[in-house]
């Protein structure tokens, strides 16, 4: 009698946590859908209501499943998205909180491999050689980790200890690059364009390699993620003082199609909303 | 409706154009710090303090980053008469008066406190030989206390022998301070130091601790020794042409106002180098103190030494004399007040 008590209850136990999982993961994937459709959206401002909704859902879910990788890095991925889009252009704090966010979203990721983890707090040397047991599978946690935080060096360069970790994001950037350098329309190209492109060179800059990243960067996404020419505009451009080339960028950006790619219709749509607001600042950016 | 805003909208960005450009006086500047730094932010707090001040007839128009090119670059834009003012550090400091490099020479200074009485006390000398030379000082905001980087620890003057270290190109102070030491430095422009440090062509560096994180040179080595090698000078200038095309209302709000906000950047700037040192330490480097009186007097016998081979280049014998002194007669009434 007891036993059949003992085995009705962990049968009902085991149900439960299967419904509960089997919930969770409908949920999952309704908020993998979700952010796709969001991806697709091009009014920022239903795009803005929306991915905020979305990410206290994914935030939510998480909450059941905290170790679930592909909950984080949607995480991580999200509130990068929200950050860029649109806390930037309101309030750099505000965006500074979400960035770093979206980072320790995307490291719990990385913390899971143990020999790289004893490396995250230490010297940025030995953090790079780990990232060598790393494999192909952890190309999206280590492109959008590195996304994440070096966003949010380049909003922290008042504070010592940020700046100090750019070492580690370029690492980052670096196994991106030998694993799939053309991984999410080859944006490591575009991080590292922007990396060396908003430097002057005796402040550790280098042009004429940020060039070549962008340049690889536009070839990998065909033109199509307009992004790339926002920042080879607000970077290279701007650093070289070559006011033409920062205009063609910018109207390419301007002139192209929303449907160029309808899978990232928002990010074009960002990228266009900056475009407008760079191309009002020209006066101020050219001798 | 639609109209409305759109007319709202015009008139909105009328006023932020008037406000942009309508400076009965405006001031072409140039710096290398980008934007978003520290140097920056309070850059552009001084902009905003003389904008508001003026009742909006006065203002900077700013070029970050190093836009306008690197302080030489900068120099000449400003004979042209394309910029007139511009932060500098040393190098660019001493291409207009060379006398104000004794600020950064070796070993003169052992704390901040000393700096500051220095400044202080030949202030209207540095003054002058800024306004001799067409220029006038808006306000000092000096880059900080440099110090050696290597690869392996040093303590004394013979451990510094034993490297290979860099000196900047075209840099005499640097120079004179290794030659002093008995070493022969290996001249690299800026630029190529890390990959250096990497290949090992160099294996000791010198700058400040905020710029050893920025500049990531703090990747390639282990060790800081902690005596300051010098404290490298910054200041704000302005063309004194420019500065005399102002009414005399405007220059005291400018002037005023410069010093303020140097202040506080140099202020602000000590805080992050101290800051800077912390995070040097957790990233791994080992910070080594030469303990006792006779190291310390070594060093400053080595100062003392490098100092000279700079007279009659830089400075007279006899400024370098009165400014020793002072540090001198400054230390020692601290020592007996401590």
């Amino acid at each position: 009698m007891e036993s059949k008590v003992i085995l009705l209850l962990l049968g009902t136990v085991f149900l439960s946590a299967c419904v509960q999982t089997i919930a969770l993961r409908s949920t999952a994937s309704i908020v993998d859908y979700g952010l796709e459709a969001i991806n697709e959206e091009p009014d920022l401002e239903l795009a803005e209501q929306s991915i905020a909704a979305n990410l206290k859902l994914l935030e939510g879910l998480l909450k059941g499943e905290p170790e679930n990788e592909r909950l984080l890095l949607l995480a991580c991925r999200g509130y990068s998205s929200y950050a860029l889009g649109f806390a930037e252009d309101d309030s750099v704090e505000r965006a500074r909180t979400f960035y770093l966010r979206a980072r320790d979203y995307g490291l719990r990721i990385l913390r899971k491999k143990k020999e790289l983890a004893q490396t995250l707090e230490r010297d940025p040397e030995s953090f790079r050689q780990r990232l060598s047991t790393l494999s192909d599978d952890d190309t999206p946690a280590a492109f959008w980790v590195a996304n994440a935080w070096g966003n949010y060096v380049r909003l922290s360069l008042t504070d010592p200890a940020a700046v100090a970790d750019l070492p580690k994001v370029e690492a980052l950037f670096d196994f991106v690059l030998q694993h799939d350098e053309s991984y999410f329309y080859g944006s490591a190209h575009l991080a590292l364009g922007t990396l060396y492109g908003s430097r002057p060179k005796i402040l550790g800059g280098n042009l004429e390699k940020a060039r070549r990243h962008f340049e690889r960067c536009l070839e990998l996404s065909d033109g199509k993620f307009l992004l790339a020419y926002v920042y080879y505009a607000m970077t290279y451009a701007t650093q070289v003082q070559d006011r033409q080339k920062f205009s063609s960028l910018l109207s390419k950006v301007e002139e192209a199609s929303i449907e160029l790619l309808p899978e990232q219709r928002l990010a074009n749509a960002i990228a266009k909303k900056k475009a407008r607001r760079l191309m009002e600042k020209i006066s101020e950016l050219f001798e | 409706m639609k109209r409305l805003s759109t007319t709202a909208l015009c008139s909105l960005v009328f006023l932020i154009c008037e406000d942009a450009f309508s400076q009965e006086y405006l001031i072409k500047f140039a710096t290398l710090a980008p934007d978003g730094s520290t140097w920056m932010n309070v850059m552009k707090e001084y902009d905003n303090a003389v904008r508001r001040e003026s009742g909006g007839r006065l203002g900077f128009k700013i070029y970050s980053g190093g836009k306008a090119g690197d302080e030489k670059d900068v120099l000449r834009k400003i004979q042209l008469g394309q910029f007139h003012s511009g932060g500098f550090t040393g190098v660019g400091l001493g291409e207009i008066a060379p006398k104000v490099r004794i600020l950064d020479s070796p070993f003169l200074f052992e704390t901040y406190d000393e700096v500051d009485h220095i400044y202080r006390t030949f202030a209207k000398e540095f003054e002058e030989a800024f306004e001799e030379n067409g220029y006038v000082l808006l306000g000092w905001a000096e880059v900080g206390f440099v110090y050696i980087f290597s690869k392996s620890p040093i303590l004394t003057s013979e451990d510094v022998k034993r490297n290979k270290v860099w000196v900047w190109e075209g840099d005499p102070i640097a120079e004179a301070a290794f030659r002093a030491l008995g070493v022969s430095p290996i001249p690299l422009s800026i630029t190529d130091v890390l990959t250096s440090l990497q290949t090992g062509l160099v294996n000791a560096v010198y700058t400040s601790p905020l710029a050893a994180i920025s500049l990531q040179w703090f990747t390639r080595v282990k060790y800081m020794l902690d005596v300051p090698l010098a404290d490298a000078a910054g200041a704000v200038v302005i063309s004194k042409r420019k500065f005399d095309e102002l009414p005399p209302d405007l220059r005291e709000i400018l002037l005023r106002n410069g010093r303020k906000h140097m202040e506080k950047l140099t202020a602000l700037s000590r805080e992050d180098n101290r800051k800077s040192i912390q995070v040097l330490q957790k990233n791994g480097i080992e910070i080594t103190l030469p303990s006792g009186v006779e190291l310390r007097q070594r060093y400053y016998e080595i100062g003392k030494s490098a100092r000279r081979f700079l007279v009659g280049k830089l400075y007279s014998e006899d400024f370098l004399t009165r400014v020793e002194q002072a540090v001198l007669d400054f230390r020692s009434k601290r020592s007996h007040s401590r």
